[in-house]
């Protein structure tokens, strides 16, 4: 309830501040190719003392067909905003203790590597030469050292073809076989590719970049979200050090010396251990903790010994949301923030998913209270704090803004604005702000949605759009979403709600789901779109509907279950349950069988819950749409159900996006990105 | 024919009794290896001079410095007076005479598309005779030798990227230009070996025999095939297919002018008609056809005139299978053959039988057979001369690689011209299978064979791998399996039979599989098994199972009914046939439905989905206890990997042993065609595999 009211609150303050700026020039609707105009803004850093933030910004070269990503600085003041690295692939900002050097993980031409740079003046520095690729820079708090991660890539086997009795020579080419093998239940990442044979190990090295040292050995697990003590002596780090478990969402957390030798997991209580943060005194770790594998669960954050023993909650798990969940197409995902452990570890700072926001609460350390420090109603992405926890960088959005940089001043209560990077892209493009409504489901449950009103003349009854997020673990929120603020502007209603299975209500609404993969959704969008319909800005003949990945599901499902829709695009669809969790790259952190049973056992289940169950019920003109390498939501989904559709002579286009995964709307080629958003506009321009 | 039939006996005799004397033999020569593939050279597509004096015909050699299978056309003289390699190039195949017999005409892809190229017998390099952009293949002479028609595809053009580049305030870069988006029109939009093929349309081309005047004669979005000159050159008959159609089997016959013009529609009363020839009067074309959706059927032989009056049919549906079905690790199946001597009362064809194929003549007034080159082994291919009395061919067994063969009608006995492996084959102790036959138990004799090691100790008991064949519409058979022989060779009994499904035993068991994919087969492999393992060479105690495809379903199928095998090998299987029916290349949305409802195997995919998955191994996953190597290429669209995949997470989940090889660039016919050190890794991964198991 307070979140919701500190929305209102703040979607009144940004469209009063809008105009004065847009007055100067009519503003245009925004276009497919307004991508390449915004400035991505993300990881805001803070030095050590509070005074200036390093960050980085990615812009899309469409010429070039790639992204260019650097790190640049502004002083919290709000003066000297400069772009620092000229890599174009620079990201991971990290200040020295010192605040004199920043590290930070540069691709510049072959695999990542670490480099320095002074934030005063000169070029980086390229401290590591790691075959596979180096990423992560940690500096140790002493300054004297700098931790990092490297990829180490299993040798090739020789290719088995016995020269001499093949009575010639093995072309040197051939010399090592291309023929990929496993035994692993997770060998493959979307995006990555078979990652079975790549495993990360931590190193350090001096800060100038000598006395490269490995700390964790070569093994076929891997080592992540590494941490030093504050005593500088032992690093945390999470690592799973054995097959993972179907039955389990598994991952340990180890601390290892700082010189590297026996690896020590800490005992827990849970199944799911990660984001070791050491205390001040480096005698205790603050980890976050899950018990099922249940795709609704909500992690708890415990406190445990170094030795691993007094374990105890403090944010015990379903509790709240940690991190953020508002999903958008400017990125993957938020990186989140915290926890940020106040110097004498009596609370801590985290940000949290709310209802179609995120805000950043401090914990009490001890009773795990928490309240609310910062909530402005839209979407925090991400934060840092200086080691007195009196500033806070952060990179937040809402609807009609993309992200900038603010720093949060805790004595004064206040932020200010840092970076203006889409100043004029806003000032110069008419971007709406969302009108949040809800409704009430027939269980009770309150469901949060947006209407983003359409570029038309006053009066008009405007076709209208319904988006369905992916996830179904996510949210939608009061962030900036450049595919719903280009359908605006060609004269669409956009609605977005967040449904049973959202992220950010609590357990029980994302838990419902459970069992029932369709159902709640569709009633949900439904009890939505019954109070759209009566908007007098919206055409209730010319509706349509969109969605990826779980938005994909979602989509197929309620053509298949409603006729109210003239129009769909579904993209990297789930259409058959079998299939769709069998043949994932994440199967066994889906959860499917938590909650489903498997499907072996339970097909009659799997079957009911598969859209293609309903594909002959569709009257709905469909555009369907999937990436070549999607291995998380694979292509046989899509190419099921359009095998159907066409046979049954329903209206169907099947479009397939070459070396593009599951990502390509937000991190796909720039000139596939531009060429999906004219797709989708065309479609619905010619079918509603 | 006589002659070759006893000889043939003779050996199964040697084979069948004599196994000290293939030991004692054995110490002379030296045990086949995954590596002997290198030295092999396959004999395919005999094609004889129209006066009978020459055959051309292709070479394949797997070459380990170019990792290619290289393809080359040869020459035989039928006198056996000769053989000679006639081209260099790295892919030559498709050789054509010329009517003089002076030229031959082959496809050749030399750098870039495959081109035609015509090289004259009397001497000289080839010369190019077509610049097509998008290649030309297929050629075929007019009866006049003025003219050449082949087949060259139109390729649609992809769109300009939809990207404002105005507004970007750049020029488009050339690089991103076109769109690589695809927009796919219907749900075959992809051939296993050949990608995303909606966007080519094969056409019919004519040319003058020089290469001059290439000229598009056909150009329907379906595209073209089987282009047949009419006896006085002026109308060309061909087939077409509707690729948006559900089913995609309903081909129909055409005829054009050659001289350009408008296809005409050669009406049938039988659906799914494929053109073969004209018959020598002119007067009529011959076509095959099948009249029902059915995966099982036997096409019939018919006649046709062109105006679509008078069809007859000659040889009914569903009595013989023309063709060679057999299918080996060299190729699946042979081109086959089949040609109207001149007169028009006689079709001369490729025939498969119970583990082999031979050529009959069939007399189209009443379609009686008689048998012209029968042996028992697999005869690939056939070619006719101009007056039919001598008929080319390649033909191998068991423990010999094909080689090229002429029958002389008059003699009724065949010459063997080419001795390609010979020397090969001379240095391996080759194993010889000894053919048997097992009662299945439910009214049905099993046809199978064992391939016992060919060094094997007397006393000494032997694992078994039992090998299950794909398709389940193709057969074992007499023919060389160089898989069966290395297995043989480390010391393994091999075992491989025809069950129910397979083609070469009729209709009735072909189609004994409709609506139960499983379960006939394992009762079939199961009799097979029962009986092999009373062998006093066979230590029943350690036996295996593989296959691919088909064979691939069949070894999940096995390993989910039962506990008997140590360790499984199934390749690009079949786990969900939902998925495989909806998402393969040949994607059947109505599944084994035929037309106007006739419920036919499963029926529609979506009213059968219970069946269907009943019928998937998936189903039965949680059943598995027998550890199980998984392999698949990444580019096989026949089975998509997704089947594999889907197999293998359960498998994990389920705490099984399983383990998953995954060969980059392969299609789904990696065992028969990919890249020849992928071939030869596969035979040692699938070793290695049963080593592990076999101690």
């Amino acid at each position: 309830m307070k979140a919701f009211l500190s929305v209102c609150a703040v979607l009144v303050t940004t469209a009063l501040a809008a105009p004065p700026a847009a007055a100067a020039k009519l503003p245009r609707p925004t276009t497919p190719e307004d991508i390449a105009r915004i400035a991505y803004v993300s990881s805001a850093v803070i030095s050590h003392r509070g005074d200036r933030v390093a960050f980085v910004v990615t812009r899309l070269d469409v010429g070039g067909n790639r992204y260019a990503r650097n790190v640049w600085l502004v002083r919290t003041d709000g003066t000297r905003l400069q772009q620092l690295t000229r890599g174009d692939g620079d990201s991971d900002p990290q200040w020295s203790p010192d605040d004199r050097t920043i590290a930070f993980t540069g691709a510049r031409g072959g695999p990542s590597q670490i480099y320095t740079i002074a934030p005063d003046g000169g070029e980086a520095l390229k401290l590591t030469h790691e075959e596979k690729g180096a990423f992560g820079p940690r500096w140790s708090h002493g300054g004297t050292h700098i931790l990092y991660g490297a990829t180490f890539q299993d040798p090739q086997p020789k290719t088995q073809v016995d020269p001499k009795a093949a009575g010639a020579a093995l072309p040197t080419k051939h010399e090592l076989s291309d023929v990929r093998m496993t035994d692993r239940l997770d060998f493959e990442v979307n995006g990555e590719g078979e990652t079975f044979a790549r495993h990360t190990h931590l190193l350090t090295m001096r800060a100038g970049g000598s006395e490269r040292k490995q700390i964790t050995p070569l093994s076929p697990w891997s080592e992540s979200a590494a941490a030093w003590s504050y005593d500088d002596r032992s690093i945390a780090f999470v690592s799973l050090r054995r097959p993972a478990d179907p039955e389990r969402v598994d991952s340990d957390v180890y601390v290892v010396p700082r010189a590297g030798g026996a690896l020590r997991k800490i005992p827990a209580k849970h199944r799911s251990n990660a984001a070791p943060v050491w205390s001040h005194d480096s005698r205790a770790l603050y980890l976050t903790v899950g018990s099922q594998p249940d795709p609704a669960q909500l992690s708890g954050i415990d406190a445990v010994r170094a030795d691993g023993g007094g374990e105890r909650a403090v944010v015990p798990e379903n509790a709240v949301t940690l991190g953020n969940y508002v999903l958008t197409d400017q990125r993957e995902a938020g990186a989140g923030c915290g926890p940020l452990l106040e110097p004498h570890d009596r609370w801590f700072l985290a940000d949290v998913s709310v209802p179609g926001a995120t805000v950043l609460q401090r914990f009490d350390a001890a009773t795990g209270r928490a309240t609310n420090v910062l909530a402005r109603g839209d979407e925090i992405v991400d934060c840092s704090a200086d080691d007195a926890l009196a500033n806070i960088a952060y990179t937040a959005s809402d609807a009609a803004h993309p992200a900038e940089v603010y720093v949060y001043d805790a004595a004064r209560g206040t932020s200010r604005q840092l970076t203006h990077l889409n100043a004029e892209y806003v000032a110069t493009t008419r971007l709406v702000p969302a009108q949040h409504f809800t409704v009430r489901d027939e269980r009770g449950f309150t469901v949060h949605a947006w209407f983003l009103p359409a570029n038309v003349p006053p009066g008009t009854r405007a076709p209208t759009l319904l988006e369905i997020h992916g996830g179904p673990g996510a949210e939608f929120g009061n962030s900036f979403f450049q595919e719903m603020q280009m359908l605006a502007g060609r004269g669409y209603n956009v609605v977005f709600a967040n449904p049973r299975g959202s992220v950010g209500f609590g357990y029980a609404f994302a838990a419902a789901l459970t069992k029932d993969w369709g159902d709640p959704m569709f009633r949900d969008e439904m009890a939505v779109m019954d109070a759209v319909s009566k908007r007098p800005g919206v055409d209730p003949n010319r509706l349509g509907v969109l969605g990826g990945s779980y938005g994909g599901y979602a989509t197929l499902w309620l053509i298949g279950h409603t006729h109210r829709f003239k129009a769909a695009l579904a993209e990297r669809v789930v259409s058959l349950m079998t299939s769709s969790f069998l043949a994932c790259d994440e199967c066994s952190s889906t959860s499917a069988k938590y909650a489903f049973g498997n499907a072996w056992d339970n097909q009659d289940a799997y079957w009911r819950m598969s859209p293609v169950a309903s594909v002959a019920d569709v009257t709905t003109p469909l555009l369907m749409l999937h990436s070549g390498e999607d291995t998380r939501t694979p292509v046989v989904d899509s190419d099921a159900w359009f095998t159907l559709a066409k046979s049954l002579g329903q209206t169907i286009a099947y479009v397939h996006v070459p070396r593009e995964n599951h990502d390509l709307n937000r991190t796909g080629e720039p000139v596939h990105r531009i060429e999906r958003l004219h797709l989708i506009a065309d479609w619905f321009a010619k079918e509603l | 024919m006589m002659r070759l039939f006893s000889s043939l006996a003779l050996a199964a005799a040697l084979a069948a009794s004599a196994l000290p004397a293939a030991a004692a033999n054995a110490a002379a020569k030296r045990p086949v290896v995954a590596e002997d593939l290198f030295k092999m050279a396959f004999a395919s597509n005999a094609t004889i001079s129209h006066d009978g004096k020459h055959v051309a015909f292709v070479v394949t050699r797997p070459d380990l410095a170019k990792d290619d299978n290289l393809t080359t056309i040869w020459l035989a003289d039928t006198d056996g007076s000769r053989v000679v390699q006639l081209t260099r190039g790295d892919a030559d195949s498709e050789p054509a005479w010329s009517p003089d017999d002076r030229t031959i005409v082959f496809t050749a892809a030399r750098g870039g598309r495959a081109q035609l190229y015509a090289i004259d017998l009397a001497g000289g390099e080839a010369r190019r005779l077509t610049h097509l952009e998008n290649g030309a293949s297929t050629a075929v002479f007019s009866h006049d030798g003025k003219r050449i028609a082949f087949l060259s595809a139109s390729v649609d053009e992809q769109p300009d990227a939809k990207v404002d580049w105005k507004a970007l305030g750049i020029k488009a870069p050339a690089k991103y230009r076109k769109s690589d988006i695809r927009t796919l029109p219907w749900p075959r939009y992809q051939t296993n070996g050949a990608g995303y093929s909606y966007m080519r349309h094969p056409h019919i081309w004519t040319m003058d025999a020089g290469g001059s005047n290439a000229k598009q004669l056909t150009s329907h979005p379906d595209g073209e095939y089987g282009a047949a000159w009419s006896p006085d050159d002026a109308t060309i008959l061909f087939g077409r297919t509707p690729l948006a159609s559900v089913e995609g089997d309903e081909g129909a016959l055409f005829v054009v002018p050659s001289a350009g013009g408008t296809p005409a529609a050669v009406r049938t009363a039988h659906y799914g008609a494929f053109p073969q020839q004209w018959t020598h009067d002119g007067k009529r074309i011959l076509f095959n056809y099948a009249s029902r959706h059915d995966a099982s059927s036997l096409n019939a032989l018919a006649t046709v005139a062109p105006d679509g009056s008078g069809e007859r049919t000659h040889v009914a549906e569903n009595a013989v299978l023309f063709g060679d079905g057999l299918i080996t690790d060299t190729k699946e199946g042979g081109a086959g053959c089949g040609e109207l001597a001149p007169g028009d009362a006689t079709y001369v064809a490729d025939v498969s039988l119970p583990g082999a194929t031979e050529i009959d003549a069939f007399d189209l007034a009443n379609g009686s057979k008689t048998t012209l080159i029968a042996g028992g082994r697999e005869i690939q291919d056939c070619s006719l001369s101009l007056d039919a009395q001598k008929i080319a061919y390649t033909a191998g067994d068991a423990t010999h690689l094909a080689d090229v063969y002429v029958y002389d009608r008059t003699a009724n006995a065949s010459r063997q011209l080419t001795h390609l492996d010979d020397a090969l084959v001379d240095a391996l102790s080759i194993g010889a299978p000894e053919q048997h036959t097992v009662a299945n138990g439910q009214g049905g004799t099993v046809a199978y064979w064992v391939l016992a090691p060919p060094n094997a100790t007397p006393g000494k008991r032997y694992p078994v791998v039992l090998n299950i064949h794909g398709g389940p519409h193709t057969e074992f058979g007499n023919a060389y399996f160089h898989e069966f022989q290395v297995l043989a060779a480390k010391g393994y009994v091999v075992v491989y039979a025809n069950p129910r499904g397979s083609v070469g035993y009729g209709y009735d068991w072909a189609s004994a599989l409709d609506g139960n994919w499983g379960d006939a087969m394992f009762a079939d492999e199961t009799a097979v098994i029962d009986e092999v393992v009373k062998r006093a060479d066979v230590d029943p105690a350690r036996t295996f199972v593989s296959g691919g495809s088909y064979g691939g379903y069949a070894t999940l199928w096995m390993i989910s009914h039962t506990n008997r095998f140590k360790a499984a090998f199934a390749e690009r299987v079949v786990s969900d046939l939902f998925t495989e029916t909806l998402t393969a290349d040949f994607a059947a949305p109505r599944g084994f439905e035929g037309p106007a409802g006739t419920p036919r195997a499963w029926g529609g995919a979506l009213q059968s989905y219970k069946t269907l998955w009943q019928q998937s191994p998936l189903a039965h996953v949680a059943d598995v206890h027998t550890p199980l190597l998984l392999l698949h290429g990444d580019a096989d669209s026949r089975t998509p990997i997704a089947e594999t995949l889907q197999e293998y997470e359960a498998l994990e989940m389920l705490g099984r042993q399983v383990r998953l090889v995954e060969f980059p660039r392969e299609n789904h016919d990696l065992s028969r065609t990919g890249e020849p050190i992928h071939r030869v890794e596969r035979l040692h991964i699938m070793a290695d595999w049963f080593a592990r198991f076999a101690r």
